[in-house]
């Protein structure tokens, strides 16, 4: 039992470490990146639908990473992680903000449920038509979604990410799901 | 559907959704960052000289910067003396506790940004009888439904920067409008957005007007949007770091009913908040 702490003290000053390191050292900051790429680029598909936009922004949110890593003031892997995750989701945002990938991802979300709906039976939730409901929140109220049940964040990290206070997060997060069940209700009573 | 949040938790996990990576996008992407990262490491952190440092090294142009000191030194008395006229007392504030000291860190790549003043702001003169107008008058906003607070917050005399205190509205442009409900001559307009970290909101614009739906007489008395993101027109204005002293806003004596504030989220996140904003004017003859 005791070793078992030990050894996951030694691992978390070791990933630290490592944050620490690639400030300077292109080694350290490769290692990051295979620790961090699928969960980012996982992150980048649950935001926007479809893998060729989430290379993209993943590509994005690496590359900006590698050009400010050395003006990073976070010591901890916890601080890289969520400083990669804001960078991630207000890349994401950016995506999204323009009316004509909006429209495009709303589109090839509606395609895919149409799909689905013919081949599997109805009533189950699937993700294209959560994905559409999903981008009808504001962005912000998105990027709380994704992190919370996609990522399974705590109401802390997820604070720290966007920015705001754990409680505000949970309260928002309340109001959201209500937002989305109506959202939901209307796309499944209507059609996308 | 779902019924409740772990309702929707287990649902999600059971959702079927491909996003297995690319191997060779994940070894490409490795090899451009790496090599955007070296490129960084070869550039020093300041790479260039501080100009301060180019100056002092002449003697001809250490003469010249003198001379200009010296000479906007003797202007500036002078503009002072001419706008402290004897029916002028300096304007009331009452600043909040200061919640935030020190370097703000988010504010990289914001352009066209005051420098802090480094000391306590000197008092503003306008003439004697100037008081905050707004107090308790009625707000209305583009964002109806605010994410936190009211928006009468935003006139209820509470400058805190702590939470209870602010309204938060949604993101891109918002606004909110003062009903002032008569005529005043309008000295100065001092808002405070949210000053519990040091940020910067973007493109700040304030309007004054004689209808609400501000068609008549509308006059920009502060505009910082450099690029006409906002649609306005553009601005000359600085950017500025959210305090506990606020942003005052000289409107020089505009004669006006309404008062109108925008804004477009700010180097923290993308979202619109006020404190307190106070309107110090005299009702018009």
């Amino acid at each position: 039992m005791m070793v078992g702490v030990m050894a996951k003290i030694v691992k978390r000053t070791d990933t630290d470490n490592l944050v620490f390191r690639a400030h300077m050292d292109a080694d350290a900051l490769g290692e990051l990146y295979e620790l961090y790429y699928e969960r980012i680029f996982r992150f980048c598909v649950h935001r926007l639908f479809y893998k060729e936009a989430a290379e993209d922004v993943t590509s994005t949110v690496f590359l900006k990473t590698a050009a400010q890593i050395r003006t990073f003031t976070g010591r901890t892997e916890a601080d890289f992680s969520n400083w990669l995750y804001a960078i991630a989701a207000n890349q994401a945002n950016a995506y999204i903000r323009k009316t004509s990938r909006r429209k495009h991802l709303l589109e090839k979300a509606a395609a895919a449920a149409v799909l689905l709906r013919k081949n599997e039976a109805a009533g189950e939730l699937d993700w294209p038509t959560l994905y559409s409901a999903i981008l009808k929140l504001r962005a912000r109220h998105q990027t709380i979604i994704m992190l919370r049940f996609f990522e399974n964040l705590d109401f802390k990290q997820i604070a720290k990410i966007i920015n705001a206070r754990p409680a505000t997060v949970r309260v928002t997060l309340h109001r959201i799901l209500r937002k989305l069940r109506n959202h939901l209700q209307t796309i499944v009573d209507g059609g996308i | 559907m779902f019924k409740n949040e772990d309702d929707f938790e287990k649902k999600v996990s059971q959702l079927n959704i491909d996003n297995k990576p690319n191997p060779t996008h994940r070894e490409n992407l490795r090899r451009q960052m790496l090599s955007v990262f070296n490129k960084t490491v070869e550039q020093p952190i300041t790479q260039l000289r501080p100009s301060w440092r180019t100056i002092m090294k002449s003697p001809v142009t250490k003469l010249a910067t003198a001379a200009v000191v010296v000479i906007a030194v003797m202007i500036g008395v002078h503009q002072f003396k001419l706008s402290v006229s004897p029916e002028s007392a300096p304007v009331d504030i009452e600043l909040p506790k200061a919640m935030f000291i020190g370097t703000p860190e988010n504010i990289q790549g914001v352009v066209n940004l005051e420098k802090p003043l480094g000391r306590p702001r000197p008092p503003f003169y306008a003439p004697v009888g100037t008081e905050n107008v707004a107090s308790g008058k009625l707000v209305s906003s583009s964002d109806e439904e605010p994410i936190i607070g009211e928006i009468k917050m935003v006139t209820d005399g509470d400058k805190e920067a702590a939470d209870g205190s602010y309204v938060e509205l949604g993101p891109l442009l918002q606004h909110v409008t003062i009903d002032l409900e008569a005529e005043y001559d309008i000295y100065a307009i001092l808002m405070w957005h949210y000053h519990k970290e040091g940020r910067v909101y973007r493109d700040v614009v304030v309007q004054v007007a004689d209808d609400p739906d501000f068609i008549t007489n509308v006059r920009t008395v502060f505009n910082n949007d450099n690029d006409n993101s906002a649609g306005l027109g553009i601005g000359k204005d600085m950017h500025y770091v959210e305090t506990h002293e606020g942003k005052l806003i000289d409107a020089k004596g505009v004669r006006a009913r309404y008062v109108r504030l925008y804004s477009r989220g700010s180097s923290s996140n993308d979202l619109n908040h006020y404190i307190e904003v106070e309107v110090f004017g005299k009702p018009a003859k």
